[in-house]
């Protein structure tokens, strides 16, 4: 996420950097956000 | 483009479409000119995400990933010599002098006066040309 939403680097960029796949990059984003929101909304309850 | 693609794309990268990887973007607003209310929520949500990101403190990446942005970053070169150092390089001066430094302390140590100059030099341009390389009675 940092590397993504604050550092702006591409999909294939950031997957780079990180050695992991396209493919993989996307899942652990979509995880990532998704277990964020959660723990974001419980907060907010 | 399905829902569930587009709902996965807006959960990985986020409510703003122009942010997507460029190769799914076309699909994403086409998606989202034929299915605007799906299209709509799915991006509400994502956007919620990506207001609260900008909202909280900077994340700072992990020292293993620290790491490897750091190794991937362009190496500088050495520091540019002075015109001098690199006339002498250029020259092979400061092997010569290293050489004939080398083969001066030889001769004063081991050859006598008279023979010292010649030698020395002789020496010197052996260092110097290659043909001295591990000589152990050099040192």
């Amino acid at each position: 996420m940092t590397l993504c939403h604050y550092q702006e680097l591409t999909n294939i960029e950031a997957a780079a950097l990180m050695g992991v796949t396209v493919d993989a990059l996307e899942s652990l984003l979509a995880r990532g956000r998704r277990a964020l929101r959660a723990a974001l909304a419980d907060l907010r309850e | 483009m399905n829902l569930d693609r587009f709902q996965t794309l807006a959960d990985a990268f986020g409510g703003s479409i122009t942010r997507w990887p460029v190769d799914v973007q076309d699909a994403a607003f086409a998606f989202t000119a034929a299915s605007p209310d799906e299209a709509a929520l799915a991006l509400a949500a994502a956007r919620d995400l990506d207001e609260a990101l900008d909202g909280a403190e900077r994340l700072l990446p992990g020292a293993a990933l620290r790491q490897r942005i750091i190794d991937a970053a362009p190496k500088t070169r050495r520091p540019m010599r002075t015109p001098f150092q690199r006339w002498l390089a250029a020259a092979g001066v400061g092997a010569g002098l290293a050489a004939a430094t080398a083969a001066g302390l030889i001769a004063g140590v081991n050859l006598s006066a008279a023979s010292a100059g010649e030698d020395a030099l002789l020496i010197a341009a052996a260092y110097s040309s290659g043909l001295v390389l591990d000589e152990g009675d050099a040192s």
